[in-house]
């Protein structure tokens, strides 16, 4: 890290619940530095690659990388440069989902995501939009028979929706990084993916993901807006390999083609662009500012 | 490390920390070791200690953890008083069911929530398609807590600090042993709301007087107003008159009305049922400051026989 055009490592915070798409975001990412088509390039192979490889294996067969195990937390190391040529090196780090599923339901942090929150500066969330939809009730949408007068209290506590999940992991988050959120935040600057956005529905693919996010999380989308200053934040929609990819049968036309010729993030104008690695290169010029 | 604490109301078994500051429990004079046969009931906390607590858990607030919103900003306590079966649960929920749905009341929007859970366990009832169909949230269990469950939503508008509101969600009979005996031991919960609230939320039951039941829901409801009135201290008051969709009989109200004029002096006034969003202009009534301006007349509102709000009738001057 001596060279003088080497820009300090982005302390960057992967958040996302299970089956949030992080996986295949960190593995089509590769693809995309490695083939050179961004942002962002590979400026040297990848010097550990064991936490990478079996999902390149299955990527470039046209499958779907597998979910990745609940404890497991490893960081890959890319070293990149960006189209000013300034190098740097990004950890991406990977995990079981179901940790952050954890972080939101029981009571204590543990000291790994202490750190995690407290030395990250930009924070990149991963919510699956295409599955994120709050339930009918009967106070805004009539429903024909009319209510039962009084439930009996012994109803089980209700599995907390993917909205209120991503609104309670980063209030927790926020409250052990020492923020009281009094004010609204100007630091960690925070991406919201809204991944598998090609399983949307053709009108809504047409909306920006700021208003689909609105339409769908009205309450996490407002969460974002009252407490981020407007810079430091920004939604994109995500599709990492265009379209679902099969977890048995390999997708031989997606293979054929290759990875990194499939996949686009949507910009907030609601254009599509194939360029993945747009995200990761906004959280790192943000935190250079 | 497994085990319990034998100290009353601390909050480590609600998966608070330690009312007494051991940041490892086992430290803690009050903290008892329990075996692992033992360790599966619900008051055994298990941790290794090297994680944070976090002074919240997403269900209701009590006392042990309201001081979170209040060392932020100057929070609003709002005390919703009424008899029992008046629909002070109901308005919360049917509060937070429309708010979801937007995220966006006035000029503010959704900011934070340390209950969480509480607010979508009070939606789940009225959720559908459901296994046994939707339903009003059951009764508020009564309870002899000190301090009633609370509800917290944060809100800001633009760039400006945060704004907590913090809701009672009491059970009616701690309001009648209030009218009963104000001094009664078991009255302090309503005692706690009538001290600590910074603004009050009245209840009427709108369906039952016109029940046949009317004589002693006029008498319930007219002595609760009287004894809030007496205890108010100039706080704002709004009157919630619910079940608006039902059979109401407003020549029985219409003197019930009146006397809440006596008491209350110029208030807002609102008639609503659970699928009226109209109750979200009450939130936007709690959120805007100065406070006192639940006190003050607000302007009337038009209404077309058509609309959908049509059940709302503006503000009593």
């Amino acid at each position: 890290m001596s060279d003088s055009q080497t820009i300090s490592t982005p302390k960057l915070l992967i958040l996302g619940g299970p089956s949030s798409g992080k996986t295949t975001y960190r593995t089509q990412l590769y693809q995309r530095i490695e083939h050179q088509k961004g942002e962002l390039q590979l400026l040297k192979s990848v010097e550990d690659m064991s936490a990478l490889a079996s999902d390149v294996e299955r990527i470039v067969r046209g499958l779907q990388p597998i979910h990745t195990h609940v404890d497991d937390y490893h960081s890959t190391a890319f070293s990149i440069e960006n189209r000013a040529k300034r190098s740097l090196t990004l950890e991406f780090a990977d995990y079981g989902g179901e940790q952050i599923r954890r972080l939101g339901e029981t009571n204590t942090i543990p000291a790994a995501w202490l750190t995690r929150a407290k030395e990250s500066s930009c924070w990149l969330f991963f919510l699956r939009i295409d599955t994120v939809r709050s339930a009918k009730s009967f106070m805004t949408e009539p429903v024909e028979t009319g209510p039962r007068p009084e439930a009996k209290d012994n109803t089980p506590d209700p599995e907390r929706s993917a909205e209120l999940n991503a609104i309670e992991t980063l209030q927790r988050l926020l409250f052990v990084r020492g923020t009281s959120l009094r004010h609204p935040l100007s630091s960690p600057c925070l991406g919201v993916l809204l991944s598998c956005w090609d399983e949307l529905a053709a009108p809504e693919k047409k909306l920006t993901p700021s208003a689909i996010l609105e339409k769908r999380a009205p309450l996490f989308s407002n969460f974002i807006q009252a407490n981020w200053i407007a810079n430091e934040r920004k939604v994109w929609g995500l599709s990492s390999t265009g379209r679902k990819l099969p977890e048995e049968e390999p997708d031989v036309e997606f293979a054929s083609k290759g990875p990194e010729n499939f996949g686009y993030v949507v910009l907030e104008n609601g254009k599509s662009d194939p360029d993945l690695t747009i995200p990761i290169n906004w959280l790192i010029e943000h935190e250079q500012r | 490390m497994k085990g319990k604490c034998s100290l009353p109301n601390c909050g480590l078994k609600d998966g608070l920390a330690c009312e007494l500051g051991h940041s490892e429990f086992a430290k803690c004079p009050h903290f008892q070791d329990v075996t692992d046969k033992v360790a599966e009931a619900a008051s055994v906390v298990a941790d290794d200690g090297s994680g944070q607590r976090l002074p919240w858990t997403g269900r209701a607030m009590g006392l042990s953890d309201m001081m979170l919103v209040s060392a932020r900003s100057s929070s609003s306590l709002v005390g919703l008083i009424g008899p029992f079966k008046s629909g002070k649960t109901s308005f919360l929920t049917s509060l937070f069911v429309h708010f979801a749905e937007s995220g966006i009341v006035g000029n503010f929007s959704f900011a934070g929530s340390y209950t969480i859970d509480a607010w979508a366990r009070l939606k789940q009832y009225t959720v559908w398609p459901a296994a046994y169909g939707p339903s009003f949230p059951p009764h508020t269990p009564v309870t002899g807590d000190r301090v009633p469950s609370l509800l917290h939503l944060a809100c800001r508008k633009g760039t400006s600090p945060v704004q907590d509101l913090l809701f009672t969600d009491a059970p009616g009979e701690w309001f009648t042993r209030w009218v009963r005996n104000q001094a009664a031991d078991d009255a302090l919960g309503a005692r706690w709301i009538a001290d600590h609230a910074t603004h009050f939320l009245f209840f009427v039951d709108r369906s039952a007087l016109a029940s046949p039941e009317v004589g002693k829901a006029r008498q319930d409801t007219l002595t609760l107003a009287r004894l809030l009135a007496e205890h108010r201290r100039n706080r704002p008051v709004a009157s919630i008159w619910t079940k608006s969709d039902e059979t109401c009989a407003e020549k029985i109200e219409a003197p019930i009305r009146e006397k809440l004029k006596e008491y209350f002096g110029a208030h807002s006034s609102w008639n609503l049922h659970a699928g009226d969003p109209t109750c979200l202009k009450v939130l936007s009534e709690l959120l805007v400051r100065p406070e006192p301006s639940l006190a003050l007349p607000i302007p009337s509102v038009s209404v077309k026989s058509s609309s959908a709000f049509m059940s709302y009738s503006g503000a009593t001057k």
